[in-house]
């Protein structure tokens, strides 16, 4: 595959102006985040003939206990925390499979670096964003390797797992999107006003 | 215990039987016919000796004391391992002691197997191990075993390994196994309770044939061929059960078959070995191990070890090893017979002249310095490569001989034992030297005469014949009669050249030196003498070939040093020249001068000890071009009565791009062309013989070997000339006049005779009165006649032959208009009456009153 480079839109979260341009470029970059876990999933499907209709059992991964009362700035900062653990996630599906297979250069592995490097993108664009003096963020991974994975048997098993961490990542980059949006929309009331 | 195994019959015997029992439970049954088969005998031959065993226990017990006891079934690396011990007093056997066993699968028996105990090994526990089709995990597989010692078996004793219970998940075996390619694999699936078995299959593998069957009432297998190995991603095998689904991964790949292992010595002190590495399994390389220590960490197909390499073969073993087996690969070798030497080290340059050089270099082995070695040098003078070969023990160094004055090298070594001779050395470093300056080389010295002056020229000294930048040339020259006499000049860098006024009749001897900051060359000589040339030599034509001319001549005995091959253009003032050895009689020559469409002259002369003589003369053309339009210069015609001459100027050799073997003339008018051709090349006219007096188009052209061209063309228009018409004229006028003056005379002389015929005296009337008329004279006719009418007044005019109409005596003459002339006869002959507009005839009056009637 053609190697595409997209702009985006606020490449400087620290340096970012007003609000609404800030939650603005977080929002853009939450957009590309989901494109990208999408066409991930996608890649993996193909390579592993997994059918596209096929939901593993388990559940979700990373959970949050998400008031529906609470604020749109609490549920981006939920948000942060759950992406801290995806991106936990992506680095212990990259350690595994290279574990594994040793370091592949296919399309597949070339798009989980892209998006490795795009939630870390994200995670520091909403901690520009929501970090006060009060409230400080941390953009590191959030999930011990070791947790879980050992617990697999197998490598079918990892197969079956790494699928589930990349539909968890579709999963919270779209609802990235939608409470970055949420926020952006507000965000640019409260300027108006 | 009886009962069992006569059911069992029962449904062995009838296969309806065991159908239908598995159709009551609603399942499909997928049991090959070849284990079916398999079973149902194996299943008759241990319930017949079960039988029969248990009667002869009954009737007479054979060793009971050699029963196994304590057995145990365990799953080993996939493999079922039987463990039993027996009695102590067991030992005291003298002969081989028989188990029997034979293996059930989910109570079917599927393998039976005699296991023979020697007597020295009897007395201990025993172990024996079976590879089952289907893993161990998918359904319990059961060993009955018993002893059997002279003809006397003890009982039956069973142990079981029971497979796994279903659990909460799908749980498909074996888990990340490696197959070899060419086999047949079986995967089982255990479906969770509750749940229904839908679907298993092999994925991410290319088509395979497989098979499925029902273990038990949770339990698929999947029996797959696996042809194929798995290259950049394992197989997957998944089983689906509703919307659950599980799998394992496959790997599928090859044992090593590593091959061609080669095993030499750098330096003695290690050993180091290549191989063609075979097909790797993915995610699971071959391992490699040399005198038993391992390769991890070196480069693919080689690997070497620390190990003091002595005198003598010995075996170099390589194993090769995956998780499907190993090999080993032997070479077996003298290593000091297979010295691949490390390059030459510290390469350095000493002793520089301007023609040799040492170059010398050290090992970093020492053993080096004992063997007897042969090193190449490769030496580079900018432009090719040199190789100089030498041979000494511990050789270090070598002398470098005959190189260019003044030139710039580079050299590098490559050395390889001589006595036994494996491979050569990588090679050393290049370095590099320049050699001193020298004199410059001699000159190559020839001579030109132009303009009744000879050209003494000579050839730039190319780089490596300069050896130093050269200053000037020296010429001197002496007449051979006036030895004492000395002519002398400095022409200065780059000249190469120089005119001399020479005596034509005179010998002389020319030399000419270089010099350069090194000192002068030896002087190069030639002798000028009128013999040199003969401007009546016969001069042939020569076709130039591939961008030169290839020419050859009779050897002469008097070529004392060889021949001298000379070219130059027609048109140009310089020459070029070949100085051939006297062997040879032949020579292809090649200049960057060379042109196409100009004509060169070639001269071969003897080189003699004295001055050269002309052998050959020859003219051509590199490759000949076809010539221009508008060649002829100052084209023009001439006509001679109907003869037209077309003249052009002389074409010189110049103008000529290639040889012409004549011309050609085209006359062209307005419906006819003339062709008119001379083979005469050196013709400057051509004529056109009785051509009309139309206007004419006269092209020519020059016949070639590219055809005809050159055209050029002239137009021009004939018609009578002015002096021939004046003669005409007159000839036609005194003509006509001499017969006229003729008929005159004839008329004269015979006018009488004349008057008579034509118009004979009319008689004057017979009247009285005084305005008679006097008598007439009736002159004399020969012939005459006498009027035998009387004349009337008015009489019809009467046309002669010639177109005249006579009127009495008058000739009256008309305009001729040709169209009316047969008319106009015809008319006359017919018609009574003629108008005056039809014809001018000039009236006759008659009468006197004014009227005239025309007549």
């Amino acid at each position: 595959m053609a190697e595409q480079q997209e702009h985006i839109p606020g490449d400087e979260p620290e340096q970012a102006g007003s609000g609404a341009g800030r939650t603005g470029s977080a929002l853009a970059v939450a957009r590309l985040l989901h494109r990208e876990c999408t066409h991930l999933l996608q890649l993996f499907r193909e390579k592993e003939s997994f059918s596209k209709d096929y939901t593993p059992d388990g559940g979700r991964i990373v959970s949050l206990s998400a008031d529906s009362e609470s604020s749109t700035v609490e549920q981006v900062l939920l948000l942060h925390s759950a992406l801290r653990q995806c991106l936990g996630l992506i680095h212990c599906v990259i350690a595994k499979e290279e574990e594994e297979w040793g370091e592949l250069e296919g399309d597949y592995e070339s798009m989980r670096k892209n998006v490795r490097q795009r939630l870390e993108y994200l995670l520091h664009t909403t901690k520009a964003l929501m970090e006060t003096d009060k409230t400080i963020l941390e953009v590191t991974p959030d999930h011990q390797c070791t947790e879980e994975v050992d617990g697999l048997a197998g490598v079918f098993a990892l197969k079956m797992w790494t699928y589930r961490v990349l539909l968890e990542l579709v999963h919270w980059a779209d609802h990235a999107a939608q409470t970055l949006h949420k926020l952006h929309s507000e965000t640019g009331e409260e300027n108006d006003n | 215990m009886t009962q069992v195994p006569s059911l069992k019959i029962l449904c062995i015997f009838s296969p309806v039987c065991t159908v239908n029992a598995y159709r009551n439970k609603n399942k499909t049954f997928f049991i090959t016919d070849i284990v079916d088969t398999m079973t149902r005998l194996l299943t008759v031959m241990v319930l017949f000796s079960q039988v029969f065993a248990t009667r002869v226990t009954a009737d007479k017990p054979g060793a009971p004391q050699c029963e196994p006891q304590n057995m145990l079934l365990s799953n080993v690396s996939r493999e079922l391992l039987v463990t039993w011990e027996v009695h102590a007093s067991c030992a005291s056997l003298r002969d081989q002691l028989i188990y029997e066993l034979v293996v059930l699968v989910e109570d079917k028996p599927v393998h039976q197997e005699e296991f023979a105990v020697m007597a020295d090994h009897i007395g201990s526990s025993h172990s024996w191990s079976w590879m089952s089709f289907l893993p161990l995990e998918c359904a319990s597989h059961s060993v009955q075993i018993r002893s059997r010692y002279t003809n006397q078996t003890g009982p039956w004793t069973t142990g079981t390994l029971p497979g796994l219970e279903p659990s909460a998940e799908i749980q498909v075996y074996p888990q990340d196994h490696v197959f070899e390619v060419g086999s047949r694999a079986t995967f089982c699936c255990i479906v969770p309770l509750g749940k229904t078995f839908s679907t298993m299959f092999l994925s991410n593998y290319r088509d395979a044939p497989s098979n499925m069957s029902m273990v038990n009432n949770h339990t698929y297998a999947l029996t797959v061929d696996l042809l194929w190995p798995t290259l950049v991603s394992d197989a997957d095998v998944k089983c689906k059960a509703q919307m659950d689904e599980g799998g394992s991964c496959a790997i599928v790949g090859y044992p090593p078959s590593d091959t061609d292992l080669q095993c030499e010595t750098r330096d003695f002190q290690s050993v180091q070995c290549f191989w063609t590495v075979g097909p790797q399994i993915f995610s699971d390389p071959t391992t490699y191990w040399l005198l038993e220590k391992s390769c991890n960490g070196q480069p693919k197909g080689k690997c070497s070890q620390k190990v003091k390499v002595n005198n003598g073969e010995r075996n170099w073993t390589l194993i090769a090893r995956n998780v499907l087996g190993s090999i080993e690969l032997v070479d077996e070798a003298d290593l000091t017979k297979r010295v691949y030497m490390y390059a030459p080290a510290h390469m350095t340059v000493s002793a520089v002249s301007a023609r040799n050089v040492t170059i010398a270099w050290t090992w970093t082995v020492q053993q080096y310095n004992l063997l007897n070695l042969t090193c190449q040098i490769n030496l580079y003078d900018g432009t090719t490569n040199i190789q100089i070969e030498m041979c000494d023990i511990g050789l270090q160094s070598v002398v470098l001989n005959g190189l260019i004055p003044n030139w710039s090298y580079s050299a590098k070594v490559q050395c390889a034992t001589e006595t036994d001779f494996w491979k050569w050395s990588e090679w050393s470093k290049s370095i590099s030297f320049h050699t001193k300056g020298d004199i410059p080389d001699a000159l190559d010295v020839w001579m030109h005469n132009v303009n009744h002056q000879t050209l003494i020229i000579w050839k730039l000294l190319e780089d490596h014949q300069s050896h130093g930048h050269i200053i000037d040339y020296e010429v001197t020259w002496t007449d051979l009669a006036k030895a004492e006499q000395e002519n002398k000049i400095c022409v200065v860098h780059p000249t190469h050249s120089i005119a001399l006024n020479l005596s034509t009749f005179q010998k002389y001897i020319v030399k000419v030196t270089a010099r350069n900051t090194y000192g002068s060359s030896d002087p190069s000589q030639i002798f000028i003498s009128s013999q040199s040339q003969d401007p009546e030599m016969i001069t042939s034509r020569i076709n130039g070939t591939g961008g030169g001319f290839s020419l050859s001549w009779a050897a002469n005995v008097t070529a004392s040093c060889g021949y001298i091959v000379d070219w130059y253009p027609v048109s140009g003032n310089s020459s070029e020249w070949l100085k051939v050895p006297p062997s040879n009689t032949s020579a292809t020559i090649y200049s960057k001068n060379f042109k196409d469409g100009v004509r060169y002259i070639l001269s071969v002369y003897i080189c003699t000890e004295e001055a050269p003589v002309l052998l050959e003369k020859r003219e051509g053309y590199v490759k000949e071009q076809r010539i221009p339009d508008n060649m002829f210069n100052n084209l023009r015609w001439q006509q001679h009565a109907s003869d037209v001459t077309i003249s052009w100027d002389q074409i010189s050799l110049k103008e000529q791009s290639a040889h012409i073997y004549g011309y050609v003339l085209y006359c062209i008018d307005e419906s006819t062309v003339l062709r008119v051709t001379t083979d005469d090349p050196e013709a400057t006219s051509l004529t056109a013989a009785k051509l009309k007096m139309y206007s004419y188009t006269f092209t020519v052209h020059a016949l070639t070997s590219e055809g005809e061209c050159g055209l050029t063309t002239i137009n021009a228009n004939l018609s009578i000339q002015t002096d021939d018409l004046v003669s005409a004229i007159i000839i036609s006028l005194v003509t006509a006049f001499t017969l006229v003056l003729l008929i005159t005379v004839v008329c004269y002389r015979s006018w009488a005779c004349i008057k008579q015929k034509i118009y004979p005296p009319i008689p004057e009337p017979v009247l009285t009165g005084k305005w008679l008329s006097p008598k007439g004279v009736v002159p004399y006719c020969p012939k005459e006649e006498l009027p035998v009418a009387v004349p009337k007044l008015h009489s019809l005019p009467r046309m002669s032959n010639d177109g005249y109409i006579c009127q009495r005596d008058q000739l009256i003459t008309s305009t001729k208009i040709p169209e009316l002339d047969l008319p106009l006869k015809k008319n006359i002959l017919q018609t009574s009456s003629l108008t005056s507009t039809r014809l001018n005839i000039p009236s006759v009056w008659v009468g006197n009153s004014g009227e005239y009637y025309p007549v």
